[in-house]
């Protein structure tokens, strides 16, 4: 996101829950932003819009794989017992067995939508008039890949085999296939090592939709009546 | 879109006018910060972090794709911090988990 309002930097912090998430909050004006869109929710400043650009859930080799040259932030800022709950919740987070948060998450949750169970886990994918939602359940019954359309264009989405995460990219194939832990696109291009190839072996710079990985409740109550993909 | 695909999308996106209707009764608003965000103020190549064995090739991180550049986050720090920010080539970002 760009925290930039009005032409104004503005400082925030997290200030909040609303429907089992994270509300960011402004110093300048006090007011709460949803932490996904980027629009703020409740304030003075009601109605606007941050400028957003995607976060997203890699590892380290599909990283550089993409960015040779990229950079790293490392806090140097959190104590032992921050370090410690961290390396618990990271695993924790993509669970099968992973509860609820605290009662606390749940008193602010609005009616939720039960086409999926809460804390399914899946790739939410959205544009300005299109919210859709894939489950990793469906995603792994289409052997780890599948080509569908967004607001007219083609979007692949996928679960890499070197980290078991997904993500979605645009592409102008129609179809594609895992060949060991290549993913081959009929347009001529691979999917290798966290990295997209075209015909002629050239690295390509994949573009992305906005996306999260996250829990259904999570993509649902943020995007209510949000689309749900059904292989 | 496909026969199939606009079957499979028949469920309705009414999302853009539910997103503002924000229910302040069951919001959890707070003043400060529940968490303390991490400022970033300096960054490493990667690859360097990666050689010096502080990372290694499964290591779980974050991709930020801003306009001002790409950078990337330890995720194990940020489901701490939550909430990262800084500048780059002249743009302030922010990254919130």
């Amino acid at each position: 996101m760009t925290p930039v309002v009005n032409g104004k930097t503005h400082r925030f912090g997290v200030r909040g829950l609303y429907n089992g998430l994270v509300l960011m909050g402004d110093y300048e004006t006090g007011s709460y932003w949803d932490h996904i869109t980027g629009a703020c929710l409740h304030g003075p400043l009601k109605g606007y819009q941050l400028e957003i650009f995607p976060l997203l859930h890699m590892n380290v080799a599909q990283s550089l794989a993409q960015w040779p040259e990229v950079h790293v932030a490392i806090s140097s800022e959190l104590n032992l017992m921050q370090r410690l709950l961290a390396s618990i919740m990271v695993p924790l987070y993509r669970s099968k067995w992973a509860i609820f948060p605290p009662v606390v998450f749940k008193m602010t949750m609005g009616k939720e939508d039960t086409r999926r169970k809460r804390m399914d886990f899946g790739l939410g994918v959205w544009t300005e008039t299109t919210h859709r939602y894939y489950p990793l359940e469906i995603l792994g019954k289409m052997r780890g890949a599948l080509i569908d359309e967004l607001d007219d264009r083609r979007v692949l989405v996928y679960t890499d085999p070197t980290s078991n995460i997904p993500a979605a990219i645009y592409t102008d194939a129609t179809q594609s296939a895992w060949h060991n832990d290549e993913l081959k696109l009929d347009n001529g291009e691979i999917f290798r090592g966290g990295k997209l190839y075209n015909a002629q072996g050239v690295a390509q710079t994949a573009v992305c939709p906005m996306q999260i990985h996250t829990r259904w409740y999570g993509f649902s109550l943020t995007f209510p009546g949000c689309q749900l993909y059904q292989a | 879109m496909s026969k199939v695909s606009s079957e499979i999308y028949q469920q309705n996106n009414q999302s853009k006018k539910s997103i503002n209707k924000f229910d302040v009764s069951r919001a959890m608003l707070r003043d400060k910060d529940l968490f303390s965000s991490f400022h970033v103020k300096s960054t490493y190549p990667l690859r360097k972090v990666l050689d010096r064995g502080e990372v290694n090739d499964t290591t779980p991180i974050l991709v930020m794709n801003h306009k001002a550049g790409t950078l990337t986050f330890l995720k194990h720090q940020i489901v701490s911090h939550h909430l990262a920010y800084g500048e780059m080539a002249g743009q302030q970002w922010m990254i919130i988990l």
